[in-house]
């Protein structure tokens, strides 16, 4: 049992696979945010098509909530499994609604959980439902012992579902009035909670790999190419979906060496290309990132971290390849690593991606992880208000050499030279995968190979320039801080919050670029601290290594986590409330 | 333009002078290809060529265009991006026996499934030539090598008939000491549209001393005198079973059209996507309505 917290209303729905507790999870999310309410949604679900246990959850505040909750305040249960499964997790006095015609026998549960039995199944088929719109039955039954109006459900069940055609719509409204009607009706004891909707505001709810996707678009981004691979599969739909109309072309290709390879064949010709993937898939990408680095072609790639090694936890969520992601290909060169840490920065970071990809004429990675990726949260709503595209040094014209080639790789005080984009008139180049020189010939001679690399090699000290640096939350008072990156970010704000309320005060510092690595910056930031904690989802502490190598910091004190399973606001907070006793 | 076109010769294509071992057969493609270039009137900087790694690769070297020389095994895929970002330019791929059907074995089936409008043009001549003599897939049983010191044990790789199984809509076969018949096939490969596969048997002096110029000499015929019908696929399948041992057809054994990758991309109809680049963010605020 897990202490409820104020404001925050937590809704659990559990089953199997293929139930349709994501799409139950995802409609009841954006009912509260029409509201005008903050909505968090999470899913938890095995690597298989059908079957075992998966699980939607929602959590809903009128305040600020960047992240999911542990405590349920109304547990939906579809089947018996889940009742075992989840009702450790229900709050003091929290209720869970089950299929009563799937669980013949009352469930034992606490005693002081209200379990309320609800012919779910019938309920559907008596309205001419399908059995399978028992989930939908049960969000009628959440938002009427809530007291939220059911019309905003109906509303975007027509919006979504209006493609299926005006029989599956109808099935669904009934559905949502079968769940309506069985509380007023049958439900006498009160609820414990309410929820009001205020005034709809523009807010989105939106995945990390949406957003992603929202950014390349508002970047300009040309080409998509992808393998399905979770957590990055959602992105290659998102992209399959919205791309064509905003003139993309967009491949799912046989795998993703072919990916990668036809995203620089794209950016070589000219146009903003990039690539998303996982860790496996980000394996075989590895020998072209290389690739593109020597052959200074723009490219941008996102892995989207899931628990490994091998195949791992496929549809589970881990930080664990920052370490492969800052080293991944032989030999040395720029690499630049942007990892967002909610979906604003996954929109705001591709632009910026594109744009160093392109002004430096190297290849780019995002990092996320499947937390990010394919949780839903609620953020403002995306603009293009303040974002260029800026396509670096592109050569127009000028003069073909000795050798008939253009020198496309003169050396430059910022490593930087213009690279003519292939059919332009006279400036023919080659760009080569071996080292080579100005004009892209293979060259094995010592001074050119030197020339060569330093100008490669010297694009970081613009790129450094270029990206954001240590991002500090909360109030500074050199007491305690919480030192992370990527999608822990959410949980750690979200602890930092509920121990504000205790007028405990910690504050954050996270780092959305992680090469080049701000470390003078940091280490300052670091100094005004007395005790720092760093935070991440890995076994090995790969991030505390890499503050120690590139600011001389050693962080002893790491929380970690490597279960396959996100950070959570109450136990971090739980964790730094300990850390403040002794160190506060 | 025309009358530029009109003065183009071998040698506005050319850069440095080849390395490759005297003899190369390499140097009968490097030759064909820039006759094909100059009697196609393609000017160096209105086309792009795609390098292999190996020896065939190392023609980046030695021809002067757009030119990208990536990773082993993998020009195919970089060579559809280019078609992709600018369908108006044509792609030549240039790699070898070892790059192509080793390595990229699958970059290869793909890309006859996808048929971009790209030229293939096959180094093949049995072995890794550039890290000193390994058989390649094409290498005949009992070929030895350092690597294979008691003989290649495993079927050799015959690239025309996978090509044709596979449902390629151009597969020709050409040898590097007939620089005239290559000249047709890489014309003939170049104008279709699609994706044209020219094998090119090619002599590797230095580690081939099985599969020689004069060994070819003695088996090679050119299919056209053989009144080969092209568009006849059981003709152009029994052709390519022909043992290679005794005798090799060259030509076009197959060639038929179906639609390209780049012309079923909704986004190219109007134009290429290099064109379509924006220069500042496109509007977003239809998708950001999906979330709200």
């Amino acid at each position: 049992m897990v202490m409820p917290e104020p404001q925050t209303f937590n809704w659990k729905i559990g089953g199997v696979g293929g139930y349709g507790l994501q799409a139950a999870s995802n409609l009841l999310g954006k009912t509260f945010l029409r509201g005008g309410l903050f909505v968090h949604v999470y899913d938890e679900f095995p690597s298989i098509i059908k079957g075992g246990a998966a699980s939607g959850q929602v959590a809903v505040s009128p305040a600020t909530l960047r992240s999911h909750r542990r405590a349920v305040n109304l547990l939906v249960c579809l089947n018996a499994q889940s009742v075992r499964d989840h009702v450790d997790e229900v709050v003091r006095n929290g209720w869970m609604i089950y299929d009563a015609d799937e669980l013949k026998t009352p469930p034992s549960v606490r005693p002081d959980v209200v379990a309320v039995p609800v012919r779910l199944t019938t309920i559907a088929r008596t309205l001419g439902a399908e059995k399978m719109m028992r989930n939908v039955v049960s969000l009628g039954v959440t938002l009427e012992l809530l007291g939220y109006p059911a019309a905003t459900l109906k509303d975007i069940i027509r919006e979504e579902y209006g493609r299926k055609g005006q029989a599956v719509v109808a099935e669904d409204l009934r559905a949502v009035d079968g769940g309506v009607e069985f509380v007023k009706k049958q439900v006498k004891k009160p609820f414990p909670w309410s929820l009001k909707p205020a005034r709809r505001s523009s807010r989105m709810l939106i995945a990390g790999n949406e957003a992603l996707g929202l950014g390349a678009i508002a970047a300009g981004c040309r080409f998509y190419a992808g393998y399905p691979m979770t957590p990055s599969s959602s992105l290659l739909q998102f992209m399959v979906k919205h791309g064509p109309s905003s003139g993309l072309v967009v491949r799912q290709m046989p795998d993703e060496i072919a990916v990668v390879n036809a995203a620089i064949g794209v950016s070589f010709a000219g146009a903003r290309a990039m690539v998303a993937t996982s860790g496996g898939g980000f394996s075989l990408m590895v020998e072209a990132i290389g690739l593109a680095a020597m052959t200074e072609t723009p490219l941008v790639m996102v892995d989207a971290q899931r628990p490994g090694p091998s195949t791992g936890l496929p549809t589970w969520t881990e930080q664990g390849d920052l370490r492969f992601v800052l080293h991944a290909a032989q030999g040395d060169f720029p690499r630049v690593v942007l990892a967002p840490g909610d979906v604003e920065e996954c929109f705001r970071l591709m632009p910026l991606a594109f744009n160093l990809a392109d002004r430096y004429q190297t290849p780019v990675i995002v990092l996320t992880d499947k937390y990010l990726a394919e949780s839903w949260f609620t953020t403002p709503a995306f603009s293009t208000r303040g974002l260029t595209i800026d396509r670096g040094r592109i050569a127009k014209s000028g003069t073909s050499r000795a050798s008939g080639l253009f020198a496309r790789y003169a050396d430059s005080p910022s490593g930087v030279s213009a690279r003519p984009l292939p059919g332009t008139p006279g400036l023919p180049f080659m760009a080569n995968s071996d080292e080579h020189d100005q004009f892209g010939l293979s060259n094995e001679d010592p001074d050119m190979r030197i020339t060569q690399h330093s100008k490669r090699l010297r694009k970081l000290q613009g790129i450094a320039k270029a990206v954001p640096g240590p991002q500090r939350y909360g109030a500074s008072r050199g007491q305690m801080t919480i030192l992370t990156w990527g999608s822990t970010k959410g949980p750690v704000l979200d602890a930092l919050e509920i121990l504000e309320r205790e007028s405990l005060s910690i504050d954050m510092i996270q780092l959305p670029a992680l090469s080049p690595f701000p470390g003078a910056a940091l280490r300052s930031a670091l100094s005004k601290s007395s005790h720092v904690v760093v935070v991440e989802g890995n076994a090995s502490g790969q991030f505390a290594g890499l503050v120690r190598e590139q600011t001389g910091v050693t962080v002893e004190d790491q929380i970690l986590k490597s279960d396959g399973r996100p950070f959570e606001a109450t136990e971090l907070a739980e964790e730094f409330r300990r850390r403040m006793k002794r160190y506060g | 333009m025309a009358k530029l076109k009109d003065r183009l010769t071998e040698k506005n294509f050319s850069s440095k002078a080849p390395n490759w071992c005297p003899g190369c057969g390499d140097f009968g493609i490097w030759t064909a290809l820039k006759k094909s270039l100059v009697r196609l009137g393609k000017r160096p900087d209105e086309l792009a060529i795609v390098f292999g790694i190996g020896c065939s690769g190392n023609m980046v070297n030695f021809i002067r265009a757009y030119g990208f020389h990536g990773l082993h095994g993998r020009p195919l895929p970089v060579a559809e991006g280019i078609r992709l970002a600018n369908h108006r330019l044509p792609v030549i791929v240039i790699g070898g026996d070892g790059d192509g059907l080793g390595e990229g074995i699958g970059h290869f089936i793909h890309t006859i499934r996808d048929n971009p409008n790209i030229t293939y043009i096959i180094h093949d001549n049995q072995v890794y030539g550039l890290t000193k003599g390994q058989p390649s897939p094409t290498a005949p049983r009992g070929f030895t090598s350092p690597t294979a010191p008691t003989g290649v044990k495993e079927e050799p790789l015959n690239p025309i008939a996978l090509a044709l199984a596979a449902g390629a809509t151009f597969v020709s076969r050409g040898f590097a000491g007939d620089v005239a018949g290559l000249v047709e096939l890489m014309v003939a490969g170049i104008n279709h549209p699609g994706f044209a596969i020219v094998d090119v048997l090619q002599p590797c002096v230095t580690y081939n001393h099985h599969n020689t110029y004069f060994w070819y000499y003695q088996r090679v015929y050119d299919l056209t005198n053989g009144q080969h019908d092209p568009s006849d696929f059981a003709a152009a399948w029994r052709r390519s079973q022909e043992p290679f041992e005794e005798k090799i057809p060259l030509g076009i054994f197959f060639r038929t059209e179906r639609p390209t990758l780049e012309s079923q991309q909704p986004a190219l109809r109007q134009q290429t996507l290099v064109a379509s680049s924006p220069t500042s963010p496109p509007a977003i605020s239809q998708l950001v309505k999906h979330y709200q």
